[in-house]
């Protein structure tokens, strides 16, 4: 590290916003500098050892289409990998991969270390450079400043991190690692908006302690599925499956005798919980009369005995975290490794962001991850490379890039974030996203690759990949087109067979497929029209053509409401002095400085005609302005 | 919001005047009016034509377009003017938004307008104003037609929506928890069902929209305080039969009068006051229920009274109504004394003989009657909930076309939000966080 040199960017966090922001930085050319208080660390996975699953694959395809790390490493360090949803519907499926904790952190600190334009540099940071509402540099522990043209800060739960277990507390930023307290207290010094949240984790067991023999076994899908576009399949490290236990009666009992002794019972913890990720005892308390809660037993690791017991999340004392841990199916003489716990840790109100994830309060700095309200690897990854590509953007002097509710779960995140703030720690789920089905899994490269490949995000091998990907669709669909098949071919008998309403008359085979009793595979072989070889292109031509009628008219709704995305609301705008505004609508507008009239329309309790007074107030600025 | 669909709205106030104006703005305008009247309009040039549905002549009239940008709103606008009629006039906009048009939120033509540049500045105020005023109203009217049966129905479809949705999405979201596996065939059974109650619900709100009363008055007045005289004046014709004798209206009399064209149902009642007559007492009991329904009151009185008072209201009316109260002296021609009014009411006088401050009456009742242009009236408010349900329907129908089969699960909860959408547009905003919450309280989640 060079601390003479101006820096395009500083990444502070080497978790997984950071290590993605400074890898899109890089990529895109930007002399970058990551500082992260332990380069051991980098890329660790603090709370569960997993990546993907519902609405969260969805990310890491789209950090994948833009070049980015995530989908790239788990395939190299995923132990079990299976396909959520596979028969309800392409739109809906997800996949999922328990990680090996080590493989995880070697790969990401090797492709880090051996990334061009990336400096690593192992230091606290204690304060930011800002300097007329503009941030310049940031100040490391060791007192000496270093100066940049953009700052990301990812600091996830470090911010005056403090750990519960039971009535005990103690600061941390994750169970073995010091908080960032003086970086908490000089930004708690700035006019940022900030509240804290609660997150927890379970207590790890030893897996050697655990009889699996009478736990019901849960294997990986075979073949084993990846993320990456640019895998193989051959990345893969050895497979292991999860077992399935089950909390008790004896659970619950234990957990009631000793709410008491629940620092979320009494009283100690003020953070907010995610109420998709409870704890056990929030479980056990808000389904009293449910006998039994599902535990999933995930290996933390090929070259690891400890197992992670997914949904018995605890804050209560050590003693009672054994006896709930002994009273699960299968674990009677289970040895506990690490404890479970509560950690709460300051967040800043997404609402100071605009669309970019650069901050309306300082400008040249961004925020991403779990600083920003949210929780889980991929939306902070997803969010590492939005706000990293527009520090490096802005550090370059061009224009910023900005994500639609209609390009990717990315978009539908950010501007969940920044128009509607959190309550909660925000997690993805597929029914956040109205158009769900476009924004698929299998075609986060249709939405997403270009556009990256404008900005610089993607390299040279992917962008090949991309366009001969894109050119094999066109040409199957195509070829489906050109073909026709009418009733008295000899194949018309067979496809009949199928068919709920025997072919009329003649009809191409792409037109044969929009029906949705018939299947590519079926049609290409009752018809014998040969079959595309790679089965993701044919799945993909497969899904276009049945999707064809809903994912029209979604796009007709987009291009609709993209006239409104398009109305800017000024930043100065005096919401005080628009006549017949509610005072109710004034403050919710005040308190989220919508950016545009569209997300404007989607804060809760802006009415339609509120939209319109705003609409007559811009056009009769913009006429003022006119006449003057 | 900016929205560039195509809208209609009767441009003349309701039932007013000989003819009537109905105007649509926006890209499919044109092709609306083609269709109905089997002409191709040429800009700015007049057209006869009439309008007709299934071989049936609807109205006859001059169909003119006006070629955005020169337009009222700046965009392709066309005016049918037709012979009117409140029924002739709602079965038009009934057949225009069949054919893809969308009833206008009040003030939105004016709002288009001046987005359009083609009001100035000035302007403004007068359209904000305006958009507050209408946005007012048709909260009002949406909560009148919002009532009863029918938002009992509409609601008992949301809940249940609600719950299918919370099954279906949870299934989505959730595949690793422990929820109880609902069978494909109970997701069926439940969208068919809800099917049901949408189609059930259009048809009988379409016989029971004999909403198109447009208001109900109560007139209450002591024994020959000239209310029949009224009544007959403002209908121009002899209704009710006018002595000079006390006590003629003892029992409750309802007019259905048609001032300028609307239709208005007035009751004219002896007021409410304590009394030991049998016969009596049942009429006040029925005067009560009627102020209940009522709209507006109009309290009569004349020459025998020099001041009216709080307490000379109350007495006639009871409890004092949630509705517009009038003060009335309908005799000014006998007796020119002016009338102390100490009330917050307004006093109006008029003449029932000679017809003196008839016209200012009538202009003040439409006005309180909410029965001016830009007003939305129960009516239309119930209109626009008709076509949301219809829209409702369309979406469950295609849910329920999928057969629900297990792989298609994605596209069956595509048309279940829109469904919601639909039916959003009738009870208020239902976000993604709302249904997020109706999982978590029902099951629970938590891997």
């Amino acid at each position: 590290m060079d601390y003479t040199r101006l820096y395009d960017v500083i990444v502070i966090g080497g978790g997984h916003a950071g290590t993605e922001a400074a890898h899109a930085a890089a990529r895109m050319g930007s002399d970058t500098l990551l500082i992260t208080h332990s380069i051991e660390a980098l890329g660790q996975m603090s709370c569960n050892p997993a990546i993907g699953g519902i609405g969260k694959s969805h990310l890491v395809r789209e950090i994948d289409a833009c070049d980015g790390l995530m989908a790239k490493v788990i395939d190299r360090a995923g132990i079990q990998f299976r396909v959520l949803n596979q028969r309800k519907g392409p739109a809906v499926r997800a996949t999922r991969a328990q990680a090996d904790r080590m493989l995880y952190r070697q790969h990401m600190r090797y492709v880090l270390a051996n990334t061009p334009n990336l400096t690593i540099f192992q230091q606290p940071v204690s304060d930011l450079l800002i300097d007329n509402d503009q941030v310049k540099g940031v100040v490391l522990g060791m007192g000496l400043k270093l100066y940049s043209r953009t700052v990301v800060i990812t600091a996830g739960t470090f911010l005056a991190g403090q750990i519960h277990i039971g009535m005990n507390q103690q600061s941390g930023g994750r169970a073995g690692d010091p908080a960032s307290n003086d970086l908490a207290n000089s930004l708690r010094g700035r006019p940022f908006r900030i509240a804290r949240l609660k997150t927890g984790t379970p207590p790890r067991i030893d897996s050697r302690s655990v009889d699996c023999k009478n736990l019901q076994e849960q294997p990986g899908d075979t073949p084993t599925p990846y993320l990456s576009m640019m895998s193989t399949g051959d990345e893969h490290p050895q497979q292991i499956p999860c077992y399935l236990s089950r909390t008790t009666e004896k659970t619950r009992d234990i957990i009631l005798e000793n709410l008491h002794l629940s620092p979320m019972y009494a009283g100690v913890i003020e953070g907010v919980g995610p109420r998709y990720c409870p704890s056990i005892e929030d479980k056990i308390v808000r389904f009293a009369d449910k006998p039994t809660h599902q535990v999933f037993l995930e290996p933390e690791g090929l070259n690891s005995h400890e197992l992670y017991p997914n949904g018995v999340s605890t804050s209560l004392p050590y003693e009672v975290q054994l006896a709930i841990v002994r009273s699960m199916e299968g674990c009677a003489d289970a040895i506990i490794t690490r404890p479970g716990y509560a950690i709460e840790y300051d967040f800043f109100d997404p609402r100071d962001l605009n669309s970019t994830l650069e901050s309306k309060i300082v400008a040249n700095l961004y925020f991403a991850g779990q600083i920003n309200g949210t929780t889980g690897y991929e939306e902070a990854g997803a969010q590492g490379l939005l706000a990293g590509a527009n520090a490096a953007l802005r550090a370059q002097d061009r224009e910023s890039w900005v994500v639609g509710r209609d390009e990717g779960y990315l978009g539908v995140m950010v501007d969940d974030l920044i128009t509607l703030g959190t309550q909660e720690p925000y997690r993805m789920f597929t029914s956040r996203a109205e158009y769900r089905l476009a924004l698929r899994e299998d075609n986060a490269d249709t939405r997403l690759t270009e556009k990256a490949w404008t900005l610089g995000l993607v390299g040279e091998e992917l962008w090949q990949k991309f366009n001969d990907r894109q050119e094999q669709i066109h040409n199957e669909l195509s070829r489906l087109k050109s073909i026709w098949v009418r009733p008295l071919d000899p194949c018309t008998e067979n496809l009949n067979r199928v068919l709920t309403a025997p072919l009329s008359k003649e009809s191409t085979a792409h037109d044969l497929l929009k029906r949705p009793e018939i299947h590519y595979q079926d049609l290409v072989e009752l018809a014998d029209i040969g079959c595309h070889s790679d089965p993701s292109i044919s799945s993909q031509v497969e899904i276009l053509v049945k999707y064809s009628g809903y994912i029209d008219r979604q796009t007709d709704e987009i291009k609709k409401l993209k006239k409104n995305e398009q109305v800017r609301l000024p930043t100065d705008i005096d919401y005080s002095k628009i006549v017949g505004l509610s005072n109710e609508v004034k403050q919710k507008l005040l308190d989220h400085r919508p950016e545009t009239i569209s997300q404007a329309s989607r804060i809760s309790g802006v009415t339609p005609a509120a939209v319109s007074l705003l609409l007559v107030y811009l056009k009769k600025l913009e006429l003022s302005h006119l006449a003057s | 919001m900016i929205r560039s669909d195509t809208i209609v709205a009767s441009a003349t106030a309701p039932g007013r005047g000989a003819i009537s104006i109905i105007r649509l703005s926006g890209p499919q305008c044109v092709q609306i009016a083609q269709t109905l009247s089997g002409k191709l309009l040429k800009p700015r040039i007049a057209t006869f034509g009439s309008i007709i549905s299934q071989s049936e002549v609807i109205d006859t009239g001059i169909w003119i377009y006006f070629a955005g940008p020169h337009s009222f709103t700046g965009e392709d606008t066309v005016e049918f003017q037709g012979h009117g009629g409140p029924v002739v006039t709602q079965t038009i906009l009934h057949l225009m938004t069949h054919l893809g048009a969308r009833l206008a939120e009040p003030g939105e033509f004016s709002q288009r307008a001046f987005l359009n540049g083609k009001i100035d500045l000035t302007q403004a105020e007068a359209i904000s104003d305006l958009i507050n005023a209408s946005s007012v109203s048709a909260v009002k009217a949406a909560n009148n037609s919002l009532q009863g049966n029918f938002a009992d129905q509409v609601n008992s479809i949301i809940s249940h929506l609600i719950t299918l949705r919370t099954q279906i999405e949870a299934h989505i979201d959730f595949p690793d928890e422990d929820i109880e596996p609902q069978s494909i065939n109970a997701f069926s059974l439940a969208i068919t069902d809800i099917k049901t109650d949408i189609d059930k619900l259009v048809q009988s709100a379409h016989e029971g929209a004999k909403l198109n009363r447009s208001a109900e008055i109560v007139l209450i007045g002591e024994p020959n305080a000239g209310k029949s005289s009224l009544l007959n004046a403002l209908a121009r014709a002899p209704l009710a039969i006018v002595t000079d004798i006390p006590g003629t209206t003892r029992d409750l009399i309802r007019h259905e009068l048609l001032i300028d064209g609307l239709e208005i149902r007035i009751t004219d009642t002896a007021g409410i006051r304590s009394t030991t007559d049998i016969i009596e007492t049942e009429g006040i009991n029925r005067a009560i229920k009627a102020l209940q329904a009522a709209d507006l009151v109009l309290c009569l009185f004349d020459e025998r009274h020099q001041q009216i008072s709080e307490d000379t209201v109350q007495n006639l009316i009871g409890i004092l109504p949630n509705i517009p109260v009038g003060l009335l002296n309908t005799k000014i021609d006998i007796h020119r004394k002016p009338i102390n009014n100490q009330t917050r009411y307004p006093l109006l006088e008029v003449s029932s003989k000679t017809g003196e401050g008839l016209p200012e009456f009538r202009n003040w009742l439409l006005e309180k009657l909410n029965l001016t242009t830009h007003a939305e009236t129960p009516f239309l408010a119930r209109q626009r909930h008709l076509e949301h349900l219809k829209h409702a329907n369309l979406h469950i129908k295609a849910a329920d076309h999928h057969h629900v089969a297990v792989e298609t699960i994605d596209l069956i909860a595509e048309d279940l939000r829109l469904t919601q959408n639909a039916l959003s547009e009738i009870t208020g905003r239902f976000t993604s966080d709302d249904l997020l919450t109706s999982i978590f309280s029902t099951f629970c989640i938590g891997k």
